[in-house]
């Protein structure tokens, strides 16, 4: 017997998913109906450029209660994430990408999250291929995000999630352009819960650099401790620095023969404009981030939205006409005003 | 035995508030018409089952002479039936943010142009808003009607008018006779008749294709839409106030006076589904009767709620359940005109109808030109 007591969301973002996407939306569409007497299906399509949109149409008219949103380009899977959430009407909304997430376990992870604190994450159990070097370096930065910044950003998270409406009102409340969902729904406050599941395939991870620079923008969208460090360091070296400049005075004083300070001179001063310049480096990177929080643009523009065979109300027109065929559209306005 | 033959000057087949209100024109046009009505009584489908709103120009921010028009029917239909108006209600009109098809500027600036009172809502009522979604919100000046009064002046006005009606009598099919006079047979309490007539106003709405298909006419295409409006309670913190949020899939709140519910409707969830009708597809009527009614309510009232929070207090008591019929071009230019259609094989036989009530100011120009004069 469906429960008619809550509402749930699917949120799925696609992007290129022409292949999957039917079989997962039909098993989805499945699970669903079987367990709630009201859902959605929300799609968010990331500008797929390989017919998924038209595909999309075909499905439409075959599983009911799905909305399709097209999003006008390439946005990323995390905004895609955002505009489904943002217009998802759900007490539970779930999200899970097409052909990877067993969305055979919905009914039991909605209970779940239910039942506990309203954010519900999913831990990947397949280990990821890397270098012994990258290994560690993430395994030291989750350490860092976890000691230093404070928030449980578990290595192995995926995109499979339940959040309850009041976690997804607060996560469509933040407008960061830097969005990483993962960790906005570790540090909004709510107590979380995780569950392990084996994805069915999982893509392979982005390069070294990219992962780099995702940590460096988490670091810096989710703390100030970075800032908080350099500051110090650059206290400390003035410190030093103040101490050294006794030291030379001292010298000045004391010794004869002080005109040749060649050496000890020019390694002061690399040192501090050294450290100067990793300072204004990361006071650019918040300067930055200021800059395009200020600019307050949309996150993104949707193109389409549409729905499961039923079509979008028309507003009524005041028109007479005389003849509804459509080979000769000869019907006359009566009137005008 | 063969029924008898009545003779009328006109048969007008459906008694909605198109129908009823046709009768009486002719009738000022010295015709004597006869009113045949399928259900136990008049105005009882979509005359009734809507969303009670007389327009005045708001709902169309993007054909700037539906709102003229609207704007002129206003008065006409206040002053028309001043005691099935019904404004005990503060009307707020809303534009979305996201997926809207218009803009806060651009609504304010149509409006200005037809003249449509529009001035920013108090505090007290933007309050209740969540302008993450809404862009703006202003007040509007705009009424709605009470459908069970409505039936009641328009019983009395055609009992006064002595207009014949025959309720629970279908019309069945429908020929010409030899001297060129249509003949529609019938079948109701009174048993199987025959009519004899020479003008027949077929205002069925949503049935406007039965006959037609049982008298072996062309089907004039039309597109049905199974819709459902839920009728809630609001919460004590929106007592009185109606809310429309243009113009994209948002949701209307509006006040149905003859049940002391509010209607709640939704462009995405008030459709079901939807079909064009031909040859094999169902009888409307019929298919509203069969099709199990499972409600989208829920689903209005979280969406809604995401616009205005308080509407999650919103208490569903009701459903109103319709076929909403609408011309396949109003899917191309966004439009729901009224059709007056003369048919082309048999010139007697009129098909007439409005998407909304205010539109039968139009039909006395139409009238004048098939040559029924005052």
């Amino acid at each position: 017997m469906p429960d008619r007591s809550l509402v749930v969301s699917l949120v799925v973002p696609i992007f290129n998913d022409a292949d999957v996407l039917g079989s997962f939306l039909k098993r989805a569409s499945d699970v669903l109906a079987s367990s709630y007497a009201f859902y959605e299906i929300i799609l968010v399509d990331d500008g797929s450029t390989d017919g998924t949109a038209k595909l999309v149409g075909s499905l439409l008219e075959a599983i009911p209660r799905i909305r399709y949103l097209g999003l006008t380009r390439r946005f990323g899977r995390e905004i895609a994430i955002s505009a489904g959430l943002e217009t998802s009407i759900g007490d539970f909304v779930v999200v899970a990408v097409a052909g990877v997430d067993p969305i055979e376990r919905l009914p039991e992870l909605v209970r779940r999250c239910r039942n506990g604190s309203g954010v519900l994450c999913g831990l990947s159990t397949i280990p990821l291929p890397e270098s012994p070097f990258s290994k560690r370096l993430s395994t030291l930065f989750h350490a860092y995000c976890r000691k230093a910044l404070g928030f449980d950003y578990r290595e192995n998270a995926t995109d499979f999630r339940v959040l309850s409406r009041q976690a997804v009102n607060a996560i469509t409340r933040i407008r960061d352009r830097h969005r990483y969902l993962k960790v906005f729904t570790v540090t909004m406050g709510f107590e979380v819960d995780f569950f392990d599941y084996e994805p069915s395939t999982r893509a392979g991870r982005a390069t070294f650099s990219e992962r780099l620079n995702h940590a460096i923008e988490i670091a810096i969208a989710n703390s100030r401790h970075p800032l908080r460090f350099v500051s110090r360091l650059g206290l400390l070296l003035s410190g030093l620095n103040v101490v050294y400049a006794g030291y030379v005075v001292v010298i000045y004083l004391f010794k004869r023969d002080v005109a040749e300070g060649w050496t000890t001179l020019s390694l002061q001063m690399t040192g501090m404009f050294f450290f100067l310049f990793l300072i204004l480096a990361v006071l650019c990177e918040y300067i930055g981030r200021i800059l395009e929080e200020t600019q307050d643009r949309p996150l993104y523009f949707v193109a389409t939205e549409k729905n499961s065979s039923v079509l979008l109300e028309n507003s009524i027109e005041k028109n007479i006409l005389n003849d509804t065929t459509l080979a000769d559209r000869e019907w006359h306005v009566t009137g005008g005003g | 035995m063969s029924p008898v033959t009545q003779v009328a000057d006109a048969i007008i087949i459906g008694g909605g508030f198109f129908g009823a209100y046709l009768a009486l024109l002719l009738k000022a046009r010295g015709l004597n018409p006869v009113i045949l009505e399928r259900e136990p009584d008049l105005l009882l489908r979509a005359s009734y089952n809507n969303q009670a709103r007389v327009h005045n120009g708001y709902h169309y921010p993007r054909s700037l002479m539906t709102a003229v028009r609207s704007r002129i029917n206003f008065p006409r239909f206040i002053e028309d039936f001043p005691d099935c108006v019904f404004e005990g209600f503060e009307k707020y009109y809303a534009v979305g943010r996201v997926l809207g098809k218009v803009t806060a500027g651009q609504f304010e600036l149509f409006m200005q142009r037809v003249g449509a009172p529009l001035t920013p809502a108090p505090d007290r009522v933007r309050k209740l808003f969540n302008f993450h979604l809404i862009d703006e919100v202003w007040t509007a000046r705009e009424i709605a009607f009470d459908a069970g009064k409505l039936r009641q002046v328009m019983r009395a006005r055609l009992a006064s008018a002595d207009i014949p009606i025959f309720l629970g009598t279908n019309a069945d099919r429908l020929h010409t006779s030899d001297d060129t006079k249509l003949v529609i047979e019938s079948s109701g309490p009174d048993g199987a008749q025959l009519w004899r007539t020479s003008h027949v106003f077929n205002c069925t709405y949503s049935g406007l294709n039965r006959i037609r298909r049982s008298s072996g006419l062309p089907l004039i295409p039309l597109k049905h839409e199974f819709t459902e409006m839920a009728l809630v309670r609001p919460p004590e913190a929106l007592a009185g106030i109606s809310v429309t949020v243009m113009c994209g899939p948002f949701f209307s709140l509006m006040p149905f006076p003859d049940r002391g519910l509010w209607t709640l409707s939704h462009v995405r969830y008030t459709p079901h589904h939807s079909w064009r009708d031909d040859a094999s597809s169902p009888d409307p009527y019929e298919h509203l009767e069969r099709t199990p009614k499972v409600t989208n309510g829920p689903l209005m009232i979280r969406d809604a709620a995401r616009f205005m929070p308080e509407i999650a207090n919103c208490r569903q008591e009701d459903s109103l359940w319709e076929i909403k019929t609408v011309l396949p071009q109003s899917e191309l230019d966004d439009g729901r005109p009224i059709l007056f259609q003369r048919d082309s094989h048999i010139p007697g036989l009129i098909s007439i109808m409005g998407g909304k009530l205010d539109n039968i100011y139009d039909i006395p120009q139409e009238l004048d030109a098939i040559g029924i004069l005052s």
